[in-house]
């Protein structure tokens, strides 16, 4: 009896050690760490264009010595396929090793795809056990492939790069940080309309791009800039939000953390004054009166005076700082405005009206949620936004020449 | 499974005779006590003996009757021998002949109570004990005519003088570590422990060498089950030679097929009679200054004696480090081999850079590495424990330049590998008394790391902790107190509490006398009303 | 007896939390927040009374005869034959309910950390550690399960408290939008997990204080409230209606966690909960299965069970279910309305029986 049961054992142990061995191993020198994706429509009918920027860990450190151009420490494959896991798949016979994706920042999605249906992008991320929903979405003005193939700044590995400015891209008011966790929320919400981060590429300069030809002959160079955002409904896209609407529908949803407020000075227009914001709060308060909504959108700002040209204004009389604040909640407003009326051309409810109204009306909701298509772009949007100016910084007055 | 195999293994292997050989078998049947007659009685101790070279017969007449002194050389005290016996028995011999100092009637009786003046005299009757008694470091005294004989006991022979222990050194605490004869050990402990009911009981083991060992507790705190099992246990040894406690230890764990010991091991005196303190029976054996503590549980082994002396908050954090250490020691290279060739994704980016750009062109993979790397350094550290210092040197710098650095710079094997093998060598000498369990873990876990990632270390993890649930030493759950869990005792396991916190002894061992201080409150300045009433901990 | 062992209350407390959490915080949130979305929570609290008062109904049986099992008593308050057979459905309890939590183990392994090894593998792991853990007995599972489950407890705080900064508040409201009645269809499937202290009607002649079952019972189920109650809030308020579509949530907070671009995806953590909680809790339910097996077949011995019931075990587990959605809908509906009478509707009948015979068995 012992015997037997010893052999037992052994044969069903055996086959756990020696059979798992072989699977789901890969040496870390056997993976190519994948840093960024981009998806585009391929020009076959029916088929996308995957695009990953590999990294090589190998050339971080030696990138140092090189020199001239951007340090660069990766390698681009583009490949096609049915859909993204199988062009991920057939990449994998131009790379010779196994790609890895847990490691990815950012999810590049070309505007023509985006245009056409997001959701073969999306949902491989929430599937699929390696990648990150936590990755940064942005939408290419052009090809995602052009911009995973463009050197980015500092940063030798270039999605990073990328993803790095998406996030003080957004601190800043320039563009939101998308996450594909954040996008997928929106658009299971059936009111709010996602948005995702957008990005271009823009030349360097012309004579630059004439002098560096002969050595580039591929692409005059360009650079990638953040900025601005790409408006959904459900998978697809249907616009872009500028700079400055972009700014307008962060302070809404309260996601600025600094960046500068420019206004003209008090009494010479032609001189400015630049803000810092410190702090920035945003609450969105639906109001239902006699079965008419509105909404009202509260900011609370709070900044220093971080520049101002000389010599413009004098923030030691009283009342001047007054002023500036008022000048500077004018601007904020004005933000936002473009952001709401850009947001009622596209009907597309970018902020989460709908939802803070869900939250508050639930018994309401329920006929509101149907027709709130044809509710929004006419719906009351109030603004109660609250400026201060807290410190001058470590000057008063600006020097002022001897007249 | 293993346990089957070994029992088959023993089976096969012829019964050991049962009887012990005692010096008195040695003696012809029939012939076993002493005839009276002293030529008679020398010529057959001298045969019994083999007329061994260092066996000393001197004979001398003793007033008027015909005696003999029987002895080994080198292992008595000549200098007692020449002052309290010779010079007693054969000048201040008159009044062993007065009528008025009869007192018995045997010459040897009356040796023995009116001329030698040593402590330790025994009357011998038979053969074997007087044998026992020459071969025990004594001296044998016979008479011509009489049938019974003394024995002296008066050993002196080259010892160790008391030194520092080498494998517990402390910084502070006491230095002194016990020696190779039992009987210094005895009063090292006896000098700590002033107490009546401190009990030495003394035990031979060993059919040829007749080892002295004994069983050592404190009447009133040991558990007297316990130490009826340590006899028992004890007697059953059926071994020719004892040469060191480890041959006594194999015989009188509870596990004997566990990698982790259940006996402990010190020569630290202090320990011995913290343990004993805490109920423990501790183990004396002649002949070597390891003495072994019975019940031993997992977390002694992390628990130093310096940590008792030294401040309580850093004994506490020096116990927490000790528990990591033993966890890295033994996990870390698995956790290298899951997160490299299976999970890399749970590493911070730049890490996982850093680690992909060294593995790169490296010839073996993460297990191999660090399998590879570990056998070369368990290869050294047993070279470094072997070799004489000079040559130690010449080993680990051998072993450092050459191994580490340069297998790294030829791309053999990568950087992060050689940081996780020395990380995990300098880890293993932080827990010493685990150190036999920790290689075998720290290999098998790897092994299960590289077979099936973070899933074979999970499950490598959960099987030793049932083995370790599993265990007892001595009737005492060897994960005690963690499981079974024991709020009082677990002041003194990840933390050491200040004594006055700690009035409870060890619940799981010392069972009848559960305190051991009494006025149990923080020390508190003059006057303050705490100090007055003394009250509990609570 | 059988089993020669005793464990502490403190220790039957553990088993009773170790039997019910690892899988009912991996599983119930998304099964929950389908039927009572953002008041889903509201759910859990209910259901721990349901608990509660199951448990005090198999307290109460147990404690009647408090140095026999349900198989062994069975028969006293029923009849031979009913008995034989009452005992039979347990054992049949037992192990289906463990064929289900096995494949579920397994099947998070696969598709989450390691999706190119086979099943088999991390069951015969699996079973190879709850297979030596119950050759030791009942004693040894309680003192492994009184080391891991503060290891599991102490993880999965860590991993809330780690969420943290991805938590919105405002994922909870509106506060009872659709009413009470989704909250109440929320209690269902999880009371087939709050039952599961049936167990205890195999475990609690074991305890070295019989007497005090109940409260035992009552603190582990309190517990498991807790933290359930707990993962579910982190979830929600993480996760919104996503909730409802993931699979295993809890693995995947762990995912979302980043700090300081330092601390990023805890899911090793995860897998070590997973990895020994389940481990325990696959012991529990195949020791109860194979001690009643014992008894009922009036064996000495119950370790020659041990290898036999295994193997069952690991086969069972693989071939009764084809696919994840196949076992998911198990839970969903046809394990509930089976298995919940057994676990808390036949211990109460027996319990009534008993009264009305006053059956004092085996009192000392």
């Amino acid at each position: 009896m012992k015997r037997k049961t010893l052999t037992l054992i052994i044969s069903l142990a055996l086959p756990f050690f020696l059979a798992s061995g072989c699977w789901n191993k890969v040496e870390l020198d056997q993976r190519a760490i994948v840093a960024g994706f981009g998806l585009d429509k391929a020009r076959e009918e029916g088929r996308l264009k995957v695009t990953v920027q590999v990294a090589k860990p190998g050339e971080i450190k030696a990138g140092a010595k090189s020199e001239g151009g951007a340090p660069s420490a990766v390698t681009v494959f583009t490949g096609t396929g049915y859909t993204f896991f199988d062009g991920l798949r057939n990449l994998a016979m131009v790379t010779g090793k196994k790609l890895f994706l847990s490691e990815a920042k950012i999810l590049v999605v070309g505007e023509e795809l985006a245009r056409d249906d997001i959701g073969k992008a999306t949902d491989l991320y929430e599937r699929d056990a390696e990648p990150s929903t936590r990755n940064y979405l942005l939408i290419a003005r052009g090809e995602a492939e052009e911009v995973l193939e463009t050197e980015m700044g500092l940063e030798k590995i270039w999605a990073y790069g990328i993803g790095n400015t998406v996030k003080a891209m957004s601190a800043h008011g320039k563009a939101p940080a998308i996450e594909i966790a954040d996008f997928l929320e929106a658009v299971e919400s059936k009111t709010t309309a996602p948005v995702a981060t957008a990005v271009r590429l823009v030349s360097k300069g012309e004579e630059k791009g004439e002098i560096t030809a002969g050595e580039n002959k591929a692409r005059p160079p360009k650079e990638i800039k953040v900025s601005g955002a790409a408006v959904f409904r459900n998978y697809k896209m249907t616009g872009w939000l500028d700079e400055r609407e972009t700014r307008g529908l962060l302070w809404v949803t309260g996601k600025i953390k600094s960046g500068i407020i420019v206004v003209p000075a008090p009494g010479d227009d032609s001189r400015l004054v630049a803000f810092e914001i410190i702090r920035a709060k945003a609450d969105i308060k639906p109001e239902m009166k006699d079965g008419n909504l509105t909404i009202t959108v509260e900011v609370e700002e709070e900044g220093n005076l971080g520049e101002e040209q000389p010599d413009s204004v004098d923030v030691t009389v009283p009342g001047v700082l007054r002023e500036l604040e008022k000048r500077k909640k004018e601007a904020i407003e004005k933000e936002i405005l473009a952001a709401v009326s850009r947001s009622r051309e596209l009907n597309a409810d970018i902020f989460g009206f709908g939802e803070a109204v869900h939250r508050k009306y639930p018994g309401e909701w329920k006929q509101l949620e149907a027709g709130w298509d044809e509710i929004y772009p006419t719906l009351e949007v109030n603004l109660a936004v609250d400026a201060r100016i807290r410190r001058t910084g470590k000057i008063t007055k600006p020097a002022e020449p001897r007249s | 499974m293993s346990r089957s195999i070994f029992r088959k293994l023993l089976s096969m292997k012829p019964k050991p005779d049962n009887k012990r050989v005692s010096p008195a078998r040695a003696v012809p049947a029939g012939r076993d006590k002493l005839s009276g007659e002293l030529a008679a009685d020398l010529d057959m101790l001298r045969n019994v003996l083999g007329n061994s070279m260092d066996l000393v017969i001197r004979e001398f007449m003793l007033c008027d009757t015909r005696a003999a002194l029987v002895y080994i050389n080198g292992i008595i005290d000549k200098e007692a021998l020449r002052e309290n016996v010779l010079r007693a028995l054969m000048v201040d011999t008159k009044m062993v002949n007065t009528p008025g100092y009869s007192s018995g009637n045997s010459l040897a009786a009356r040796v023995k109570e009116n001329v030698l003046s040593i402590a330790n005299v025994k009357e011998a009757v038979e053969i074997g004990s007087i044998l026992e008694g020459i071969l025990g470091a004594g001296i044998a005294l016979l008479f011509e005519g009489d049938h019974t004989a003394l024995t002296l006991k008066l050993p002196a022979f080259e010892t160790r003088s008391v030194g520092e222990p080498q494998t517990e050194s402390v910084v502070r605490g006491p230095r002194e570590g016990f020696v190779e004869y039992l009987y210094t050990n005895l009063s090292m402990l006896r000098r700590k422990i002033k107490s009546p009911d401190l009990r030495l009981e003394r035990m031979q083991v060993g059919r040829v060498t007749g080892t002295d060992v004994c069983v050592a507790y404190i009447k009133g705190i040991a558990n007297p089950k316990i130490v009826e099992e340590v006899k028992k246990r004890l007697e059953r040894i059926e071994l020719d030679g004892v040469l060191e406690s480890g041959y006594i230890e194999e015989f009188i764990e509870d596990a004997p097929f566990s990698i982790f010991p259940t006996v402990g091991n010190t020569e630290k005196p202090d320990r011995v009679a913290a343990q004993l303190l805490e109920g423990r029976v501790a183990i004396f054996t002649d002949g070597t200054p390891f003495v072994l503590t019975v019940p031993y549980l997992f977390l002694e082994s992390v628990q130093a004696s310096e940590d008792y002396y030294s401040r309580h908050f850093s004994s506490s954090l020096f116990r927490s480090l000790r528990i990591l250490a033993l966890i890295l020691t033994t996990e870390l290279p698995a956790l290298y081999v899951a997160i490299s060739s299976f999970n890399p994704e749970i590493l911070p980016t730049p890490l996982l850079l850093t680690m992909a750009s060294s593995r790169e062109g490296v010839p073996l993979p993460a297990i191999g590495e660090v399998l590879v790397m570990g056998v070369i350094f368990e290869v050294l550290r047993e070279a470094g424990v072997r070799l004489p210092r000079p040559v130690g040197q010449a080993v680990s710098i051998v072993g450092a330049l050459v191994l580490g650095d340069a297998a790294v710079s030829a791309g053999l094997v990568s950087a992060p590998a050689v940081i996780v093998t020395a990380l995990t060598g300098i880890a293993s000498f932080v827990v010493p008394s685990q150190s036999d369990a920790q290689i075998f873990i720290r290999f098998c876990f790897t092994i299960m790391a590289g077979f099936a990632g973070f899933f074979g270390l999970f499950l490598g993890f959960a099987l030793i902790l049932i083995h370790l649930a599993s265990l007892r030493s001595y009737g005492t759950p060897y994960l005690s107190p963690l499981a079974p869990f024991s709020k009082g005792d677990l002041r003194d396991t990840f933390t050491r509490f200040p004594w006055w916190a700690m009035g409870g002894r060890p619940r799981v061992i010392g069972w009848r006398n559960p305190r051991r201080a009494g006025n149990v409150s923080p020390p508190a300045p003059p006057g303050d009303k705490r100090n007055s009433r003394g009250e509990g901990d609570g | 007896m059988l089993e020669d062992g005793k464990i502490s209350g403190r220790q039957a407390a553990f088993l009773i939390i170790s039997t019910i959490l690892p899988t009912s915080i991996m599983l119930l949130p998304g099964i929950i927040y389908q039927e009572a979305a953002q008041d889903s929570w509201m759910s859990i609290i209910l259901v721990t009374f349901f608990g509660m008062a199951a448990g005090l109904v198999i307290a109460a049986l147990g404690m009647r005869f408090p140095d026999k099992t349900i198989v062994q008593y069975a028969g006293l308050l029923t009849g031979r034959v009913l008995g034989k057979a009452i005992g039979l459905l347990y054992i049949v309890f037992f192990i289906y309910i463990n064929t289900f939590v096995i494949r579920q183990f397994g099947e998070l392994l696969v598709t989450m950390f390691m999706p190119e090894t086979p099943l088999l593998v991390f069951l015969i792991g699996l079973m190879m550690a709850s297979a030596y853990s119950i050759r030791c007995g009942l004693e040894v599972l309680a003192r492994v399960n009184e080391i891991v489950l503060p290891v599991v407890l102490g993880l999965l705080l860590l991993i809330v408290l780690l969420i943290i900064p991805e938590m919105q508040a405002q994922k909870l409201t509106p506060v009872l939008e659709k009413g009470i009645v989704p909250v109440l269809r929320g209690i269902y499937y999880p009371a087939l997990f709050f039952a599961e202290t049936a167990v205890m009607l195999m475990i609690i002649p074991f305890l070295n204080r019989p007497r005090k079952a109940g409260g035992i019972i009552l603190k582990g189920i309190v517990t498991v409230g807790l933290f359930q109650l707990l993962t579910m809030l982190a979830t929600i308020m993480v996760f919104g209606p996503r909730t409802a579509r993931i699979q295993f949530p809890v693995l995947i907070l762990a995912r979302q966690i980043s700090i300081a671009e330092l601390i990023e995806r805890a899911e090793p953590f995860v897998m070590l909960i997973w990895v020994l909680g389940g481990f325990v809790k696959v012991a529990v339910f195949y020791y109860c299965a194979v001690l009643g097996t014992a008894q009922l077949l009036n064996l000495k011995d119950y370790k020659s069970l041990v290898l036999p019931t295994g193997v069952l075990l690991t086969v069972l587990s693989v071939l009764l279910w084809g696919d994840v959605l196949e076992l998911t809908r198990q839970i969903t509906k046809l394990l509930p309305p089976v298995f919940i009478p057994i676990e808390a509707g036949l211990p109460l009948l027996l319990l009534v029986l008993a009264r009305l015979r006053g059956n004092r068995g085996g009192g000392r």
